[in-house]
């Protein structure tokens, strides 16, 4: 039976209201069908039963009727028997004594026999007091049972209850024998079934509940055969089956933990050592930073310090070739003495590109050295360095080969044009110093993607495998490198600088088969317009129609002096100031045309006098910046509004004289009328012109001459020296013009024999 | 008293009513039923009040009906039913359908023991509280 439904039974809602004394009265029907199995199966097993009884039963309340009346005629004749026993024995009709004991005997409530005129009553007060609708009566004719004339047509009729009332009694105890019947069976169906049912799934019930939480050893009793002794036993298989695996979990999740701490220790070592080497790096960090500011700083005190010697040693060197270019121009020294002052001059210029490699290649070291991005004209330079190395080849004797499209049209590409001028002019000289036989060839070809190829080949001695690993390095010097002098600079520096204009410089020889240096450089193809170099001036005077005032401040003497002479010898009108301070004092006065300022000088620097100076003169002047720093973000810094152009220290004659045609438009006294060391040609001339040179000798030098074979000439001047004393002084001028690759000056002294 | 007690106390009543042929006791039934119908004061709540007293609450919507469309409750409704239908089978087509009161006092018997009512369910469906 499903729960006793008492005063606290809960009906069942959405949510089961709590519990309270006496209050529910209304059951929820619905929820009782729907909440238990074994209920609907009670339920609709007690109404199967019903239906199936009540049908059955009215059929057979039905045949009440029938078997009624058959009950009563039998009793009836069973009634009419025995009164014909007691006719046979005493002969005489029954009398009431023995007909009450028969309708008594066979349930009839009353009876009346009629014979002879008489009746016997037994039972009348009953039917004359009772309802008439009560009772049926029975009548059997007697006559044919009594065979005597005394008893003919007599009858017997028997009073019986109505078949209305039997029938209602029969129907009454039928169904509620019935009615008892199924209410049994419906208690004992539901008590049957609640066991039945109800406690195998109460029993799964609470298992599950107990599997639920967490209670695995649970386990359902199997000793049923039927379908919930099988359930169970899955049941209890599942659960084998879940601990396992909940077994089999637990040890992979005790051995995961373990794992997991094992890990975590590990975890935290290495957190720890990682934290130590964290904080090692982090003081590493620290004294990378330090050193990294202390290379900085150092850094700078070397380039500080570059500067400064570059500076220091350039200052003096000004003064020093200054005066020897000077001195060369002196008409009044002897020859003796023009030689010694040549030899000064290439002394000091040879130390001063021996500063200038050393300058170039600390600059590289420290990260210094900048590009120097402009357009140019490849092929125009190509040009410039093949005419002087081609006069180079020619002196020595050997060929000199050129492959490029540099007698084309011009090629404008962006690059370093000085840097990649340099490399090529190094390599050059190289393989044009080492190379006594055969020739130099230089290979220019334009590549994919805007790369071209330099190629420099010789057919010199050759360079071992060994060397070609080193001959890059600074300062290394082979024994050939060695013989011929050099500072053992020049490739390291052109190594770097390619490298710095993303190239690189590499080597191919053979002993004894020449060496080939080539690099491959991007030029992208240059837009706009292209820089040219302004043409080297020749030193010489200014033509007579042309005055300039120029106003020279510097707060070194020898500088001074220096330029001042310069310029004077070049026919320009000339002012000298010591400082910035007494310039500005000075140019209002003299209002010069050109103004060259020391930048280095006390209490007022070059620039700042030049923009004094403006205040007061306007444009009127160009501004020169005289500078002994040598390095470009040094002369760039000094490329200001003011300034007009800046010259390096130490400076030529040429550079002045280009500077003063640059930017004022003079003219100098052209070739055609100017006669370096007059003094001496003059001399040379009147030797010749009084003695005279072997015909033979000038009809050789002047075919040398014609067809520029500097080998040839230099031979020929040689032996015009050794033929006459006289005529020495003649052979070494040309000499000199010979060194000095001046072919119009030998051409011109040539041309006068 | 639940109304589940009190079916099975209706079901035996009438089932002995019947059995004993008690027309009297019958005819009381009936009128206990009307009594019941027209008033709604049911027995079961009588005896609950009797019983408890102030602390007697009958709880709202305590039957899961969400069809409710009329307050009538389908308990009070359930009185009618059965009055009407033991009015028709036992007094005026006794006997056509004299079995149909025994029938009603069986359900009513049966209602009680399993705690299922399907006329009530039937009434609840239709959209009796």
């Amino acid at each position: 039976m499903s729960d006793t439904s008492t005063e606290t039974d809960v009906a069942k809602t959405v949510q089961e209201p709590p519990l309270e004394p006496g209050h529910i009265v209304a059951d929820d029907w619905s929820a009782n069908w729907n909440g238990s199995v074994a209920i609907k199966i009670t339920a609709l097993v007690v109404w199967i039963v019903i239906i199936y009884s009540f049908v059955v039963a009215t059929i057979m309340v039905n045949k009440i009727s029938a078997e009624l009346s058959q009950e009563i005629n039998n009793q009836a004749n069973k009634v009419i028997k025995g009164i014909m026993v007691t006719y046979r024995q005493t002969n005489q009709m029954v009398d009431s004594s023995k007909l009450e004991s028969l309708i008594n005997e066979y349930n009839f409530i009353a009876a009346k026999v009629q014979y002879d005129d008489q009746e016997i009553w037994v039972g009348q007060n009953i039917i004359d007091n009772g309802n008439k609708n009560e009772y049926t009566s029975i009548t059997q004719d007697l006559s044919n049972k009594v065979s005597t004339d005394s008893y003919h047509s007599s009858k017997l009729t028997l009073f019986h209850p109505s078949f209305k009332a039997l029938e209602q009694k029969k129907r009454s105890i039928t169904f509620l024998i019935i009615s008892l019947s199924i209410l049994s069976f419906g208690l004992i169906h539901v008590f049957i079934t609640s066991r039945v049912l109800k406690r195998p799934f109460q029993a799964l019930e609470e298992a599950s509940r107990r599997v639920i939480n967490g209670d695995l050893s649970i386990r359902m009793d199997t000793r049923r055969q039927d379908e919930f002794g099988k359930l169970a036993n899955f049941f209890n298989n599942m659960l084998e089956r879940v601990q396992q695996d909940k077994n089999e979990i637990d040890g992979i999740n005790a051995n995961l933990e373990k794992i997991v701490n094992e890990r975590t220790k590990e975890l935290i070592q290495t957190n720890s050592e990682l934290g130590k080497t964290l904080a090692y790096l982090q003081d590493t960090q620290k004294q990378l930073m330090k050193s990294e500011l202390e290379a900085e700083l150092a850094n700078e005190a070397k380039s500080q310090f570059l500067a400064n010697m570059s500076h220091e040693i350039r200052t003096p060197m000004n003064s020093i070739l200054g005066y020897t270019q000077i001195l060369q121009r002196d008409e009044s020294l002897n020859e003796d003495q023009k030689i010694s002052i040549d030899a000064v001059n290439r002394s000091g210029n040879h130390l001063l590109g021996l500063i200038n490699d050393i300058l170039d290649i600390s600059k590289i070291e420290a990260g210094r050295m900048e590009l120097n991005f402009i357009n140019f004209d490849l092929h125009q330079l190509i040009r410039d360095i093949s005419s002087m190395f081609k006069l180079r080849c020619e002196v020595k004797n050997i060929a000199w080969h050129i492959n490029t499209d540099a007698e084309s049209d011009g090629l404008a590409v962006r690059g370093d044009e000085g840097k990649l001028r340099q490399v090529l002019i190094n390599l050059l000289s190289n393989a044009v110093k080492f190379t006594n036989i055969g020739g130099v060839t230089l290979n220019v070809q334009e590549l994919e993607n805007n790369k071209f190829l330099f190629e420099v080949t010789d057919t010199g001695p050759g360079i071992t495998e060994q060397e070609q690993k080193t001959i890059f390095n600074t300062f290394h010097q082979d024994k050939q490198g060695i013989k011929k002098g050099g500072t053992g600079l020049g490739l390291a520096i052109s190594k770097k600088q390619i490298k710095l204009m993303e190239g690189e410089l590499k080597v191919e020889s053979t002993l004894g088969k020449g060496a080939r240096f080539y690099f491959v450089l991007p030029l992208d193809k240059a837009t706009g317009a292209i820089f040219k170099a302004i043409p080297k001036q020749p030193a010489g005077r200014l033509r007579e129609n042309v005055h300039i005032k120029a106003l020279v401040v510097d707060d070194i003497m020898e500088s001074c002096e220096v330029l001042s002479k310069m310029l004077s010898d070049m026919g320009v009108e000339i002012k000298q100031a010591k400082d910035g301070y007494s310039s500005i004092l000075i140019a209002e006065e003299f209002k010069p045309d050109v103004i060259f300022m020391d930048y280095n000088m006390p209490r007022m620097n070059g620039i700042d006098a030049i923009d004094n100076i403006r205040q007061r003169l306007g444009n009127s002047f160009k501004a020169i910046i005289v500078t002994a720093h040598a390095f470009d973000q040094d002369t760039q810094k000094f490329r200001v509004e003011n300034v007009d152009d800046v010259i390096a220290k130490p400076y030529t004659i040429e550079a002045i004289a280009s500077c003063l045609v640059r930017h004022l438009n003079v003219e100098f006294e052209t070739k055609d009328n100017y006669t370096p060391d007059k003094g001496l040609a003059r001399a040379a001339m009147e030797d010749v012109a009084t003695s005279g040179i072997p015909q033979k000798l000038t009809q050789k030098l002047k075919e040398a001459v014609e067809f520029n074979i500097i080998t040839d000439i230099e031979d020929i001047s040689r032996q015009i020296g050794q033929a006459d004393e006289k005529f020495q002084p003649f052979a070494k001028l040309l000499e000199k013009y010979i060194r000095e690759f001046d072919m119009p000056a030998i051409r011109k002294l040539v041309g006068s024999l | 008293m639940s109304e589940r007690v009190f079916r099975i106390i209706l079901g035996v009543s009438l089932l002995a009513l019947l059995g004993f042929n008690f027309a009297v006791g019958i005819y009381a039934y009936m009128s206990l039923l009307l009594f019941e119908g027209i008033t709604n004061w049911r027995i079961p709540i009588l005896v609950s009040k009797a019983r408890f007293g102030d602390d007697y609450q009958e709880h709202e919507n305590v039957c899961s009906n969400e069809k409710t469309a009329t307050p009538f409750e389908a308990e009070r409704m359930l009185r009618f039913v059965v009055l009407i239908l033991l009015v028709v089978t036992y007094i005026f087509y006794n006997d056509l359908l004299w079995w149909f009161p025994w029938f009603i006092g069986i359900m009513l018997c049966s209602a009680g023991l399993t705690g299922i009512c399907p006329m009530v369910m039937v009434l609840r469906a239709i959209g009796f509280r």
